[in-house]
């Protein structure tokens, strides 16, 4: 997901769950700043290292891809970007396989219950983290937050699948140029034969249509035992939304408890044909209609996404009072997530996301 | 490929030896390691037999390459210089697919693969003439040289994630 279903759509669906406009502005500033808060800014900033949630391309191609290396990629993608549905997921394989195929994104899992509960009683930043992570299960689901080639590789049958039902094969190509749905040209990472290539990160090879909105296409995931894929994104955004406001009229205190599998419906009520016309509209980039869509919701101006809104506050505070500031919040917020996932993988006895010092408890439900 | 070159230049007659030798472990370690991949995580992947298929080749020609100690060192260098020939003919025809795709990279490997290919036949034309070990090690050398500048090239290639 990009900026337009982080930022405006996030907006959207926190003043629908009855946070107020500076609220919702909070959530989803912080919903977008895990896409930005890489080493790099963080080196800048003199924050702490370990709250990475993203990083740079060229970070990435300078990564190591040994195993100390994996496991700091697979921790930041796989807390912030590529939340696995199922660490204990069955399936034939070997231990090495299996390790890497539960690290499978989807929605609705587990470790997404325990993150919207993490961000319970927190501030904005820990919702607005919890509402990226989220929202990603949904588009970056079928791909894991680690390289693999036998998990995210795709082939060339791949076609997008129109709304009268046709279809067109897509020929990828490789270029920093901007996709264009009209032509049907779209770019995605070259092929690498290596198992552990940064190029088989995520979904690299699918190029950013798990990123459009409107795209719906059907393909041939590597770990699929050659069933054909229909990833229908119109039908998954729209969970997203409803999903989001959902857990966030948890977080609020407005519902006792939240549960996976259950989608808000009151406050989308008469809403509904605007919202799928914005999902469902051929256009990379749809932060214009979700802002347009906000604003006639709050009849407030939803403010451009401001990367260095709140570094200054961080940097002017004092040591001891950082953990007060906008970002300090989120940086907690991000160790808190990430400790909590990799814990969650290191426990499902799967080594790739880091090896944890865990309590007696933990040793305990690891042996039995 | 620098580090075979050099001996086999200094002494062609002991170092059709050696290189061979050095072939051989090459090939059939890449062969094992990937039959081993195989095994553990690329047979439950869509076209993972491929992986297999290219293990057994190359593991194959590993012990093919090893077997060759005791025969003419003339034979041994038509060997080489046909194994040079299809190394340049398999890297041009990556070159023309990475074009296709649209990469940047592309001229670099297709110049690899020109001039192993331009090596491999001067080796086999003047096959009975002394030249023809020094032309293989000048490919040799060439071909180490540029997986050098490969390596340490900025990657332009794109990464999509997020």
């Amino acid at each position: 997901m990009q900026l337009d279903f982080h930022y405006y759509a996030t907006y959207c669906a926190s003043y629908l769950a009855g946070f107020d406009h500076n609220e919702s502005v909070r959530i989803a500033y912080f919903a977008q700043f895990v896409d930005e808060c890489h080493a790099a800014l963080l080196r800048k900033l003199n924050a702490p290292g370990e709250a990475a949630t993203t990083q740079l391309q060229m970070e990435l191609l300078d990564s190591r891809t040994d195993l100390l290396g994996l496991q700091n990629i697979t921790k930041i993608w796989s807390s912030f970007h590529f939340l696995p549905a199922d660490l204990y997921a069955k399936r034939r394989g070997t231990r090495f396989y299996l390790n890497k195929y539960r690290l499978i994104c989807g929605p609705d899992g587990e470790l997404l219950k325990k993150t919207v509960e993490l961000a319970k009683n927190k501030d904005l930043p820990s919702a607005g983290l919890a509402m990226h992570v989220l929202a990603d299960t949904w588009a970056h689901r079928y791909f894991a937050g680690t390289p693999s080639l036998v998990i995210n590789n795709t082939d060339q049958h791949f076609f997008e699948i129109f709304p009268d039902g046709t279809q067109k094969k897509i020929a990828f190509r490789h270029k920093t140029a901007t996709d264009d749905p009209e032509k049907g040209l779209y770019s995605n990472s070259i092929f690498q034969n290596n198992e552990n290539s940064i190029m088989n990160l995520g979904h690299g090879r699918a190029g950013h249509l798990p990123d459009y909105s409107f795209c719906v296409y059907k393909y041939l995931p590597a770990w699929g035992d050659y069933m054909e894929l229909v990833k229908d994104n119109p039908s998954d955004y729209w969970k997203a939304f409803r999903q989001m406001i959902y857990a966030l009229k948890y977080i609020r205190g407005d519902i006792p408890g939240f549960e996976t599998g259950l989608y808000d419906e009151e406050a989308v009520r008469g809403h509904e044909d605007r919202i799928e016309a914005i999902i469902r509209k051929r256009q990379v980039d749809a932060s214009d209609d979700w802002r347009a869509f906000g604003e006639s919701l709050s009849g407030e101006r939803v403010p451009d996404f401001d990367l260095g809104l709140y570094q200054e506050e961080y940097m002017a505070a004092l040591k001891d009072e950082k953990a007060g500031t906008m970002l300090g919040m989120f940086f907690d917020a991000a160790i808190r997530q990430k400790n909590m996932v990799a814990r969650e993988i290191f426990i499902s006895k799967n080594p790739l996301a880091g090896i944890f010092s865990t309590k007696l408890s933990d040793l305990i439900a690891m042996s039995s | 490929m620098l580090f075979i070159s050099i001996p086999f230049l200094i002494d062609p007659s002991d170092g059709y030896a050696f290189i061979m030798i050095m072939l051989g472990f090459v090939f059939t370690f890449r062969g094992i390691k990937l039959i081993v991949y195989y095994i553990t995580m690329a047979r439950y992947m869509v076209g993972g037999s491929r992986v297999l298929f290219s293990g057994i080749l190359i593991f194959d020609f590993g012990l093919f390459t090893l077997s060759l100690n005791d025969i003419p060192p003339l034979l041994i260098l038509l060997y080489l210089a046909v194994l040079h020939v299809f190394t340049g003919l398999v890297t041009i025809v990556n070159a023309v697919d990475t074009k296709k795709r649209g990469s940047k990279s592309w001229r670099l490997k297709m110049s690899i693969g020109l001039v192993n290919l331009i090596a491999g036949i001067l080796c086999l034309v003047l096959l009975k003439e002394s030249i023809a070990v020094d032309i293989y090690c000048a490919g040799m050398v060439y071909g180490g040289i540029m997986r050098i500048v490969t390596a340490f090239r900025r990657n332009k290639e794109i990464v999509i994630i997020n």
